[in-house]
């Protein structure tokens, strides 16, 4: 019996690869530092490195848009000198690195350091910078225009004594060009200028810094609209029509295009969450807000304004843990069994079926009223109002907490810990139900949806490698399991314990976790946001096992095919419920990486 | 004398070496599984002459020494990710022992027969040798023409390589 393989034995150099290996070795460098040095090797590598470099591009915009992505965890190293816990800080990505600045702990620090990580090296570097630094700060906004990293506003912790300081606002505007490695504060040579202001939200439009919203007052939210020059050096408040967003911070603002900004979310104080989105048209005079239409908001982030978000090509990404409770992945009868047989079906990827757990059984989570975040973060009807105001709630949702007076007060018992949460309604089993076939649809359109959208950007190396091998596979174990018993007869020798594959498949069961409480990425659709709507996406509910527990005041960014999640605060239920004091613990220090998790369908 | 009671089947090389392989490990040759069956209940080698021996004993010991690693995904899930995972140090040292030209053969031939994981380790190995080189390093280490002219090298170095929005 004879095969015939097309490629040929004797390789002595890299270049007598066939140009899909030689391409599958250069999908493996770091596009941030190795990709541009191939590219200059000779005229083929090229070809292939830029190749590679635009289906990574595509490959993790098709990822983010179905919400698969696998998460990496980097801890700091313990040995060198480690990017301290924070939250609140601001980050924003230059050149191929992560730049971090500021933020503040849950105790009394606030920071004014500035980090850089390296994502070519994965570690972390602390630029001992020169010039003006900036005050130690947090819920700052750093926006990055041409060569430098905008620095604007903020608030930090007061002094611990004297005791019932005011916590301190700021207006300052710092730049720091990491070229020179050098912070500068730059006056604004205008009379009027933003008064100190924290929680607000900045992007770049052309040469101009626009400036949203934020509060100068401990929880008290603004509506109004600045602009900051960067070729004569002034600040405006720009004027719009009546019609504008009500006032508030912690919000997430994104440059759509020259024309246009979009605002999203927000806290406009006690109570008041929002989940709205307005739009800003530039090319109107004077500028017009309008409020965009949400569409699909079952599948929206349960709380869009501690959870800041991040745009990738015309998507808005959000991390959060899923609204919807999701199922007991025990109950489910072999589900690896099951994927296998979907995939030769159909050849379309269809994720996990989820059960809908009825409320009572979400109690694990919920059963902490005392120690969640205020705000409509459970289903119900009014949880897409753009505003939900409960009267007798006492707890004031404020990022900004002066730590000293929350032992004595308890009208702003502010701490997160410490707020109380709204008793929710529960859905009725009938709308659990119909709110289950719905999402099966939706789920089955958008697999069907994402295969396709999924292929033009699908690698040409060795595209059906894995066609038919699973049946090929389990008809062969099948006969093996014959030839072995036949042989095991023979010999008289009993053959001991249970096959590979089922080994494996118990290792794979036994290794998930509950996911209710884990993050997850969600996923806008803001592709027509410039004809007055948006969309999200379905979630990927799957476990992943790296993907930390529900965490806020993260910062996220966009690097080269991928995402960067650094630091935040963690809501600990359960340890706190246990009165563990795990305060420092709960602050994290840690970056995740969002990549690609499906290449290829 | 004891005989072994895993079934086999038997591969031979361009040089005419004829190999018994234990099914276990042959499973790994993803262009073999169709044929796997066939082979079995032939007692005749299957020919592949575009793989010698050397590459052939290297890949037997590989995946043997590789055997109980868990199975891959059923998708295509970490086939292409651009990952800084590291390359265990056995993986590096078996599969650079032999030179750079042993380690394209055996590329080609993890190619050739589909063996997933040899293929992704062995081409992380060749991403670890560009790692962190300048153009000119690479081109030394292995052996490659410049075949841009000065103007077009200059024009690539200019060029935005991501095209940040």
């Amino acid at each position: 019996m004879e095969m015939d393989f097309d490629t040929c034995s004797s390789n002595v150099n890299i270049d007598d690869l066939p140009e899909e290996i030689l391409e599958f070795i250069l999908s493996k460098v770091s596009p941030y530092r190795d990709v541009k040095s191939c590219m200059l090797v000779c005229r083929r590598w090229y070809r292939l490195a830029a190749g590679v470099t635009r289906q990574l591009r595509q490959t993790f915009q098709n990822c983010v848009y179905e919400s698969k992505v696998k998460w990496t965890k980097i801890a700091p190293e313990i040995d060198i000198i480690r990017v301290t816990e924070r939250y609140s800080h601001c980050a924003c990505y230059y050149d191929k690195s992560l730049y971090v600045f500021g933020g503040c702990t849950s105790m009394n620090t606030t920071f004014n350091d500035l980090w850089r990580f390296d994502l070519a090296r994965r570690e972390w570097i602390r630029p001992l910078a020169m010039g003006t630094y900036p005050s130690p700060k947090a819920c700052s906004s750093m926006v990055v225009y041409k060569d430098s990293l905008v620095l604007f506003g903020g608030w930090s912790h007061p002094t611990p004594y004297p005791l019932h300081q005011a916590a301190g606002f700021f207006y300052e505007l710092h730049m720091y060009k990491p070229e020179v490695n050098r912070w500068y504060l730059v006056t604004s040579i205008s009379r009027e200028h933003p008064p100190p202001t924290a929680g607000h939200s900045a992007s770049i439009v052309k040469d101009t810094m626009l400036l949203f919203g934020g509060s100068s007052v401990p929880g008290i939210g603004t509506n109004d609209l600045w602009r900051f020059d960067f070729i004569d050096l002034t600040w405006k408040k720009i004027v719009t029509e009546n019609k504008r967003p009500s006032p508030r911070f912690g919000q997430t603002q994104v440059t759509v295009d020259d024309q246009h900004i979009l605002v999203i979310g927000g806290c406009g104080g006690p109570n008041q969450i929002f989940n709205d989105m307005w739009l800003l048209s530039m090319d109107k005079d004077p500028w017009e807000w309008t409020e965009v239409k949400v569409n699909n908001t079952d599948c929206a982030a349960p709380q869009l304004w501690c959870h800041p978000a991040c745009k990738i090509g015309n998507m808005i990404t959000v991390l959060s843990k899923p609204t919807k409770s999701v199922s007991k992945p025990a109950s489910q009868p072999s589900p690896n069994l099951r994927q296998v047989e979907n995939i030769q079906q159909n050849r379309v990827w269809v994720p996990p079926v989820e059960r809908e757990i009825p409320p009572s059984d979400r109690g694990g989570e919920e059963a902490g009223p005392s120690h969640r975040m205020p705000g409509p973060s459970h289903y119900g009807d009014q949880r897409y109002n753009s505003s939900s105001t409960e009267s007798d709630e006492e707890s004031v949702p404020q990022f900004k907490r002066p730590s000293v007076v929350e032992n004595d007060s308890s009208r702003q018992p502010s701490q997160p810990g410490r707020s109380r949460l709204q008793p929710s309604e529960p859905d009725s089993k009938l709308g659990a139900v119909l709110n289950y076939v719905e999402q099966q649809k939706k789920l089955q359109l958008s697999a069907m949806e994402s295969t396709s959208s999924v292929r033009t950007g699908s690698p040409s190396v060795r595209p059906n490698a894995n066609s038919n091998r699973q049946k090929q596979l389990e008809a062969l174990r099948k006969m093996e399991e014959k030839l072995r018993e036949n042989m095991a007869q023979q010999t008289k020798q009993k053959q001991t314990g249970p096959s590979r594959n089922n080994e494996a498949q118990n290792a794979t069961s036994s290794r998930r976790r509950d996911p209710h409480s884990q993050m997850h990425l969600h996923v806008l659709d803001i592709a027509e946001v410039v004809q007055g709507h948006v969309t999200w996406r379905p979630i990927d509910e799957s476990f992943s096992i790296d993907a930390p527990d529900e965490t806020i005041f993260y910062s996220l960014s966009e690097g080269r095919g991928e995402l960067i999640m650094f630091g935040g605060i963690q809501r600990d239920i359960q340890s706190m419920q246990r009165g563990v004091d795990l305060k420092s613990h709960l602050v994290s220090n840690i970056l995740y990486i969002l990549s690609p998790l499906k290449t290829s369908i | 004398m004891y005989k072994k009671i895993v079934p086999q089947i038997k591969l031979e090389t361009y040089e005419k070496e004829v190999f018994e392989i234990d099914l276990d490990i042959a499973k790994k040759f993803g262009k073999l599984v169709p044929v796997l069956q066939e082979l079995l209940n032939d007692d005749k080698p299957l020919t592949i002459k575009t793989i010698n021996s050397g590459t052939l004993k290297k890949i037997i010991t590989w995946c043997t020494y590789h055997k109980d690693d868990p199975l891959p995904p059923e998708d295509d899930d970490n086939r292409m990710k651009h990952s800084t995972e590291e390359v265990s140090s056995w993986d590096d040292k078996f599969l650079q022992e032999d030179g750079q030209a042993a380690l394209f053969d055996l590329i080609s031939a993890a190619h050739t027969l589909d063996i997933d994981g040899l293929l992704d380790v062995a081409c992380k190995v060749v991403a670890t040798m560009i790692k962190g080189k300048a153009p000119e390093e690479i081109r030394k280490v292995f052996n490659i023409k410049n075949d841009f002219t000065q103007q077009e090298e200059d024009q690539v170095r200019k060029e935005n390589d991501w095209c940040e929005d």
